[in-house]
C-alpha cells in the first residue's frame, strides 16, 4: 500500500488555501467593533422595562445602543470578581446586599459626576457618599395570587401552610434578593431576625408539601405563574403588573406582616473602559422621563427622582417614598457574611 | 399465531410511539409559535405571525445572539475542517499507532463538552488570559475538528490506493493527485463532517456557558434565558425558524453530500 | 522526502488536541487534587467533601439513575424503530431523515418543546382535562420522570442509528431458519436478533448514557429548580461559587462514573459476543 506522498511545496499550498478559507469568517469575527457599553439588569420585568424605556432613551441621548445582560445581583458580583482586570460589564444594577459585598471587594469606581446631573434630584440618602452607587428604585413585595384559580386568598404568609394550597406555592432560590428578603421577612414574622433565621427555615420545611415549583430567579417565578405551575407566591409588584399585561390574572395583596421593600442601585464597574458612557447611562436611568415611564403601567417601579410623582397603582401602596421607609426591610450587613451558607442550606432543603 | 400477532402489535405500537416522539416536539413548538395570544399553549389561541414579526424586527438582542452563533460556528467549522481533513489524510493507511491517535483525536465526540469547557476555562485562568471570543472559539474548534476527522477518514478509506499509485506512476504531482483524484472522492465526507460540526457548534451550550466572556451571548443561551425568565412566545418563534433552517439545510446537504450515509 | 513526512499533516490537529483537549482534561484532574482555588495546597479535600455528604452522593446517583432510565427507554423504543427501518425498505429515506433531523435540531428547542407538552397548561394536561379523565392538571413537569422522557426523545437517534447499522449486518436467512425451525417471533428476537445486534446496542448505550448524564439544558429546563444533577452542579460550583477544586472533582467523578459503567457494559458485551460467535 503506497502512502500518500506530499512534497513540502504541496503542503504549503494546501495549508495556505485552507487557511485562507478559514481566515475569512474568523477575520470578520475578530475585526467586528467591540460593543460600546454593556449593562446588566435583573431577569424578568426589569429586563423588559429597561429594554422598553431605558435603552431607547439612552440611544436617543448618546447614539449608543448598549448590550444588556440579565444577571442576578449575586451572579454579577461573582462575574465581576472573577475578571477584575477586564470586567464583562461597564455599568451594573445591584441590590443592596450584593452592592455592599461588591464595595468590600473593590469592584466599583466612583461615577463621573459631571455626567450625572440628575444626582441633584435624588434625596441625599439615595446617593452613596463615595459616589460608588446611586439608588434607582425601590420595589415592593407581598403576596401574589392567581385570581382565577385561587378562590380564598391567603391573608398572610402563615396561611401558605394551609392544606388547601397543596402543590400551588412557588418559591425562588436564595441567590435572588427576593428569596433572601422573603426569608428575612418570614424570620421576623416568626420571632427571629437576620441573625436568627432558623424559624424561617423551619417554616420552609413545613411548607414543602405545598410547594409546586422552585424558580431560579424572580423572572422565572413569573414564568411559573404564566404556565400555571404555581398559583401563589411572594413576589414583586412590578413583576405582577407586567404579567397581568400578558393576560395572567394575578393580584398583589398586603400580608398581615406588612409590605416588604427592596432598593436597587446602579454602579460603574472599576476598570471599565468607558466610565463616562457608563455614568451617562446612570444619568438616563435617573432621568424624569425614564423613571416616570418605569413607574407607570405595567412595571410600577418606584422612582427615586424627587420630581416624579407616585402614580396610581403605587399610590394604593404608599403615597410617597417616606411612607415606604416603614416597610419590612433587610439589614444586609448582617445577612451578607452568612448568605452563601443560607443559599446552600435552602438548596439542600428544597431538593426532592 | 397469537405469538406473531402480539409481537407485531407490540413492536408496531412501540415503533409508532418512537417515530411520533422523534418529530412531535418540534411540530408542537412550531404550531404554538403561531399563537395570537401571550401564553405558550398548545393548541395555540388564534393564528398570528406577530411573534415572528416581534422576533425579526423588535428583538435586537436575539438577532445579535444569532449572528454571534453563526460567526462562531462558521469560524470553528472552517478551522476544524482544515485540521480534521489534514489529520485524516495523515493518519489513514498508517500503522497501528495511527489508530490510537485517531481514537484520541475523536474523543471530544464522546466526552461531555461540559468537561472540556471547564478544563479550557481553567487553562485560560492558569495562563491569566481573560475570556473572549478567542477562548470560546478555541473550545468550539476542539469540538468541530473531530467531526470532520470522523467522516473524512471514513470517506478516505473508500479511495482505492491503486488510483494513487497509477496517478503517481503517470507523473502527477502529489498536489495534482490530491486535487483531481482524492478530493472529489472525499469531498462529500468533508462536507458532511463540516455540516455536523457546524450544527453541533451552533447548538452547543456547555462550552459557551464556561468560555464566553459575559458581554455577549450565543443564541442557545439567549433562548434558554428567555424560556426560563419570561417565557416569551418569541422563543417559540425563534425555535420555529431554527427548525425550518435545520430542515432546509439537512435536505440540501442530503442532496449535495448524502450526509446520512456518514452516520452509519 | 514525503513518505515519512506525511504524518506532519496531523501536527496541526495534534497541537490543537494537546492544548485544548488533553491539557484541559489533565488540568481538571490536577486541580481537583488541591484544597484551594489558588492551588497552593495539594490534598483530597474536594473528594472528601463530595464523599462525606449525602446530598452530593445523591446528586451523583440521581444523575446516573436518570441516564440508566434514559437508556432503558431508548432501547425500548429504539429496537422497534430500527426494526421498522429494516422491515419497510420503501420508508427508509424518510425514516433516516426523521432520525437525523432531531439530532441536528437545537437541544434548547427540543427541551423547550417538552415544557410546552408537559406543563400544567400543556398538551397532555389539556387533552386529559378536555376528555374528562382528570379534574385538575397533573404535575408532570419538573419531575425526574419528565426529564427521563425528554432525554429519551433527545437521545433516541443516538440509539436508533447504531441499531440500524447492527441490524443491517444480520443475515436475513438466520431469521428464516429460526422461523422454519418453529421459533416464535419473540423467541427469535431474544435468541438471535439481540445477541447479534449487541455491538450496535452497546454503541448506542454508550452514546445515550453519556449524553443523558451530561445533558445540562434538558435537565435544567425540564427538571426545574428542585432537581439537581451533576452537570448543573459542576457549573454552579465553578461559575457561581468559584470553587474550582470542588467543581473539578465533581467533573472527574462524573467522567469516571460514566467510564466505569460503560466499560462494565462493554466487557459484558464482549463476553456474550464470544458466546454468540462460539
Amino acid at each position: 500500500m503506497t502512502p500518500f506522498r506530499m512534497t513540502r511545496r504541496d503542503t504549503m499550498r494546501l495549508l495556505t488555501a485552507a487557511a485562507a478559507t478559514g481566515a475569512l469568517p474568523l477575520g470578520s469575527a475578530l475585526a467586528s467593533e467591540p460593543l460600546e457599553l454593556t449593562a446588566t439588569t435583573f431577569p424578568g420585568a426589569w429586563e423588559e422595562s429597561h429594554r422598553r424605556f431605558l435603552l431607547p432613551a439612552f440611544q436617543k441621548a448618546t447614539g449608543v445602543l448598549p448590550a444588556l445582560s440579565a444577571s442576578q445581583a449575586v451572579d454579577t458580583v461573582t462575574k465581576l470578581n472573577a475578571a477584575q482586570a477586564n470586567p464583562p460589564f461597564d455599568v451594573v444594577l445591584m441590590d443592596e446586599g450584593p452592592y455592599m459585598q461588591g464595595v468590600s471587594l473593590g469592584l466599583f469606581r466612583p461615577m463621573v459626576t459631571a455626567k450625572v446631573p440628575n444626582l441633584e434630584n435624588l434625596p441625599a440618602r439615595f446617593v452613596q457618599a463615595n459616589g460608588l452607587g446611586a439608588y434607582v428604585s425601590a420595589q415592593v413585595f407581598g403576596i401574589v395570587t392567581n385570581t382565577e384559580t385561587v378562590k380564598k386568598v391567603p391573608a398572610g404568609y402563615e396561611d401558605f401552610l394551609k392544606p388547601e394550597y397543596k402543590g400551588r406555592i412557588g418559591l425562588v432560590g436564595l441567590d435572588s434578593t427576593l428569596g433572601t428578603v422573603w426569608m428575612v421577612a418570614l424570620a421576623k414574622m416568626l420571632g427571629g431576625d437576620e441573625d436568627h433565621m432558623d424559624p424561617a427555615f423551619d417554616y420552609i420545611e413545613k411548607l414543602l408539601p405545598n410547594v409546586g415549583a422552585v424558580a431560579a430567579n424572580p423572572g422565572a417565578l413569573g414564568t411559573l405563574f404564566q404556565t400555571g405551575q404555581i398559583d401563589i407566591a411572594c413576589h414583586y409588584l412590578n413583576n405582577v403588573e407586567a404579567l397581568k399585561e400578558k393576560g395572567v390574572p394575578l393580584a398583589l395583596s398586603k400580608p398581615t406582616s406588612g409590605w416588604g421593600l427592596v432598593r436597587s442601585l446602579m454602579c460603574v464597574t472599576k476598570n471599565t473602559k468607558v466610565p463616562e458612557l457608563a455614568s451617562s447611562y446612570i444619568n438616563v436611568a435617573l432621568s424624569v422621563e425614564v423613571q416616570q415611564a418605569m413607574a407607570g403601567t405595567p412595571y410600577f417601579i418606584a422612582p427615586t427622582n424627587k420630581q416624579v410623582a407616585f402614580g396610581s397603582a403605587m399610590a394604593a401602596i404608599a403615597k410617597n417614598a417616606g411612607e415606604m421607609d416603614n416597610f419590612v426591610q433587610t439589614d444586609w450587613a448582617k445577612i451578607n457574611p452568612r448568605r452563601a451558607e443560607y443559599i446552600d442550606r435552602f438548596n439542600r432543603l428544597v431538593k426532592k | 399465531m397469537v405469538d406473531r400477532i402480539s409481537f407485531r402489535l407490540v413492536a408496531g405500537l412501540l415503533a409508532a410511539i418512537g417515530v411520533i416522539m422523534l418529530v412531535a416536539p418540534s411540530v408542537v413548538v412550531v404550531l404554538a409559535s403561531f399563537t395570537a395570544g401571550y401564553a405558550l399553549r398548545f393548541p395555540p389561541a388564534g393564528f398570528s405571525l406577530r411573534w415572528y414579526q416581534a422576533l425579526l424586527f423588535n428583538s435586537p438582542e436575539i438577532v445579535s445572539a444569532f449572528w454571534l452563533s453563526v460567526k462562531l460556528a462558521a469560524s470553528a467549522t472552517a478551522i476544524g475542517t482544515l485540521l480534521g481533513t489534514t489529520a485524516a489524510l495523515a493518519l489513514a493507511r498508517q500503522r497501528g499507532w495511527a489508530r490510537v491517535v485517531e481514537g484520541l483525536f475523536m474523543s471530544p465526540l464522546t466526552i461531555p463538552s461540559l468537561a472540556l469547557g471547564l478544563g479550557i476555562l481553567m487553562l485560560f485562568n492558569l495562563a491569566s488570559a481573560g475570556l473572549s471570543f478567542g477562548s470560546l472559539l478555541a473550545g468550539h474548534i476542539a469540538l468541530c475538528a473531530p467531526f470532520v476527522l470522523f467522516t473524512t477518514s471514513a470517506s478516505y478509506a473508500q479511495v482505492d490506493p491503486a488510483w494513487l499509485d497509477s496517478s503517481h506512476a503517470l507523473g502527477a504531482s502529489a498536489w495534482f493527485t490530491f486535487r483531481r483524484v482524492v478530493l472529489p472522492t472525499i469531498l462529500p465526507g468533508i462536507l458532511s463532517g463540516a455540516f455536523f460540526a457546524f450544527m453541533n457548534s451552533f447548538d452547543n451550550v456547555a462550552l459557551s456557558l464556561f468560555l464566553s466572556d459575559g458581554r455577549s451571548e450565543v443564541l442557545p443561551i439567549r433562548l434558554w434565558h428567555i424560556i426560563e425568565d419570561s417565557l416569551d412566545v418569541r422563543a417559540a418563534a425563534a425555535s420555529g425558524l431554527l427548525i425550518a433552517a435545520t430542515l432546509l439545510a439537512t435536505l440540501l446537504m442530503e442532496r449535495v453530500a448524502g450526509v446520512s450515509k456518514h452516520l452509519r | 522526502m514525503s513518505q515519512g513526512r506525511s504524518w506532519l499533516l496531523a501536527v496541526p490537529m495534534g497541537a490543537v488536541f494537546t492544548v485544548f483537549v488533553a491539557a484541559p482534561l489533565l488540568l481538571i484532574a490536577f486541580v481537583s487534587l488541591h484544597n484551594d482555588a489558588g492551588l497552593t495546597q495539594a490534598g483530597l479535600h474536594a473528594y472528601a467533601k463530595f464523599a462525606g455528604d449525602a446530598y452530593n452522593r445523591g446528586v451523583l446517583t440521581d444523575t446516573l439513575l436518570l441516564a440508566a432510565e434514559t437508556v432503558a427507554l431508548t432501547v425500548l423504543l429504539g429496537y422497534p424503530v430500527a426494526g421498522l427501518y429494516m422491515a419497510w425498505p420503501k420508508c427508509r429515506r424518510v425514516l433516516m431523515f426523521l432520525t437525523i433531523l432531531p439530532l441536528l435540531t437545537s437541544t434548547v428547542v427540543r427541551s423547550f418543546a417538552w415544557v410546552v407538552i408537559l406543563g400544567n397548561q400543556g398538551l397532555i394536561n389539556r387533552t386529559l382535562i378536555s376528555l374528562g379523565a382528570i379534574d385538575a392538571p397533573v404535575h408532570l413537569l419538573y419531575t425526574p420522570g419528565a426529564v427521563a422522557i425528554a432525554l429519551a426523545q433527545i437521545e433516541l437517534p443516538l440509539m436508533v442509528l447504531p441499531l440500524i447499522a447492527a441490524l443491517s449486518g444480520i443475515d436475513a436467512s438466520l431469521m428464516d431458519a429460526s422461523h422454519a425451525l418453529g421459533a416464535g417471533p419473540w423467541r427469535s428476537f431474544r435468541r438471535i436478533t439481540v445477541p447479534l445486534s449487541l455491538p450496535g446496542l452497546l454503541t448506542g448505550t454508550l452514546l445515550v448514557f453519556t449524553g443523558a448524564a451530561s445533558a445540562l439544558i434538558t435537565q435544567t429546563l425540564v427538571g426545574g429548580g428542585r432537581l439537581m444533577y451533576m452537570p448543573f452542579y459542576i457549573y454552579e460550583e465553578a461559575i457561581q461559587a468559584q470553587d474550582f477544586p470542588f467543581a473539578a472533582a465533581l467533573a472527574i467523578i462524573l467522567l469516571i462514573s460514566i467510564v466505569l459503567i460503560v466499560t462494565a457494559l462493554n466487557a459484558l458485551g464482549r463476553r456474550s459476543r464470544a458466546f454468540v460467535r462460539g
